[in-house]
């Protein structure tokens, strides 16, 4: 009965809180050791190649989830509704056809990851560029403060 | 929601350089030099793994854990009213099952070298001791003994904050756990072993709206019922007081 509570509890709370989280797992990997380091011009080494690791969200990140399944995802109505829209023939349009290549997508998906830097002319990183079926860069910029501009990158 | 990934990235890009300036924290005890504060309740955000973690799977239905095929054979063994027989009701509630439980977190100093972690799903207790191996920490021989949280050592692994630097201290809390009593990875029998090492690299991250994260990165490495290690990361949000806080017994079955 108390477990019963708490998961009921726990998904009600869920229910306002979550908007910004599921895939936070891969940031997470990618970013710990960044966490660490020391900021100015991120003086610690992330080049090189990644695996993804398919243990948590499998099924979605994997061989796809049933139309319809939207398990785990915090979807307001509206949401829902527009979910609800989709059809497999979709991407076949032409317009339509990069539905599923959002650079937020291509992070969620069985797909490998490559960093590399862009540096300054002193050397110092100035921007990580990420490329996995899309690349994207990350800039630092300080004005006074670190902050951190996103530039997806064309095809 | 999926679009929150890279300004969660970007997040903790910025995060990685702020507080230039701040002043260092002294020297002194675990609980004095941490560079974030654990301590307060903190919720399980569920976004992943939401079929396995918020009902008790169907035996069998364990995709994404790299087991062995002894571990697959264990796993479909599983009998639930079995462990409530043998008594053994809480074999998911031990460390490595616990932390991706749908589960509200209790952190508070027990002393000035021993963090605890409390969960109000299955009333369980954590104690993460720092500074170094079981017996210099003196831990008694029974507590030793392999219990469902088994033991604990932690460290603060921490960057910035050198002498005239201009960083802020930052860090993690890394803790590997042993001397566990064998139990469930899942809650429908996927088995770890007593010899299983489980490693977790715990991180703060403060949103821009003050929402605070705890991720919590595991790595479950068992040689008898894995054919790797098995990594994952569990988000818990902090929450404002214990208001919510709800503890349950341990249950074999939900």
């Amino acid at each position: 009965m108390g477990s019963v509570a708490v998961r009921r509890k726990i998904l009600a709370c869920e229910e306002g809180l979550m908007n910004a989280i599921v895939l936070r797992k891969i940031v997470t990997l990618l970013c710990g050791t960044l966490a660490l380091s020391a900021p100015a011009y991120a003086q610690i080494e992330l080049t090189g190649s990644y695996e993804p690791l398919m243990y948590e969200d499998y099924i979605e990140r994997g061989p796809g989830s049933d139309l319809g399944d939207f398990t785990g995802m915090p979807l307001n109505d509206d949401a829902r509704a527009k979910a609800l829209l989709y059809t497999s023939s979709l991407p076949s349009t032409i317009e339509r056809q990069c539905l599923a290549q959002a650079p937020w997508v291509g992070l969620y998906r069985p797909l490998g990851l490559r960093i590399f830097s862009e540096v300054d002319r002193n050397n110092r990183v100035i921007a990580w560029k990420l490329e996995g079926n899309k690349r994207y860069t990350i800039y630092y910029v300080e004005q006074p403060f670190w902050i951190v501009a996103i530039e997806p990158e064309s095809t | 929601m999926q679009g929150a990934m890279l300004p969660a990235l970007a997040l903790m890009l910025l995060l990685s350089g702020q507080g230039r300036g701040a002043a260092q924290a002294p020297p002194g005890t675990p609980r004095a030099t941490t560079p974030f504060d654990p301590t307060g309740y903190w919720v399980a955000i569920i976004s992943e793994d939401w079929r396995w973690r918020m009902i008790t799977p169907a035996r069998g239905d364990f995709p994404s854990i790299p087991m062995n095929r002894q571990g697959q054979r264990v796993a479909e063994a599983w009998d639930p009213a079995k462990d409530e027989a043998a008594g053994e009701q809480c074999r998911a509630y031990g460390a490595p099952g616990l932390m991706r439980a749908p589960t509200r977190l209790h952190f508070t100093w027990r002393d000035a070298n021993t963090l605890q972690l409390e969960s109000d799903y299955g009333k369980q207790v954590r104690l993460f001791r720092f500074g170094g191996t079981p017996a210099a920490q003196g831990v008694p021989t029974a507590q030793a003994a392999k219990g469902w949280q088994g033991v604990s050592i932690a460290e603060w692994i921490v960057g910035g904050g050198g002498r005239g630097s201009g960083d802020a201290r930052r860090g993690s809390m890394k803790s590997v756990t042993t001397q566990l009593r064998p139990g469930y990875l899942r809650k429908n029998g996927v088995p770890y072993s007593a010899s299983t090492v489980f490693t977790e690299y715990w991180d703060l991250h403060t949103e821009a709206n003050g929402d605070q994260y705890l991720v919590d990165t595991n790595i479950v490495e068992d040689p008898v019922y894995l054919q790797a290690p098995w990594v994952t990361a569990i988000h818990f949000k902090k929450e404002r007081d214990g208001g919510k806080w709800d503890p349950s017994p341990c249950d074999a079955r939900f």
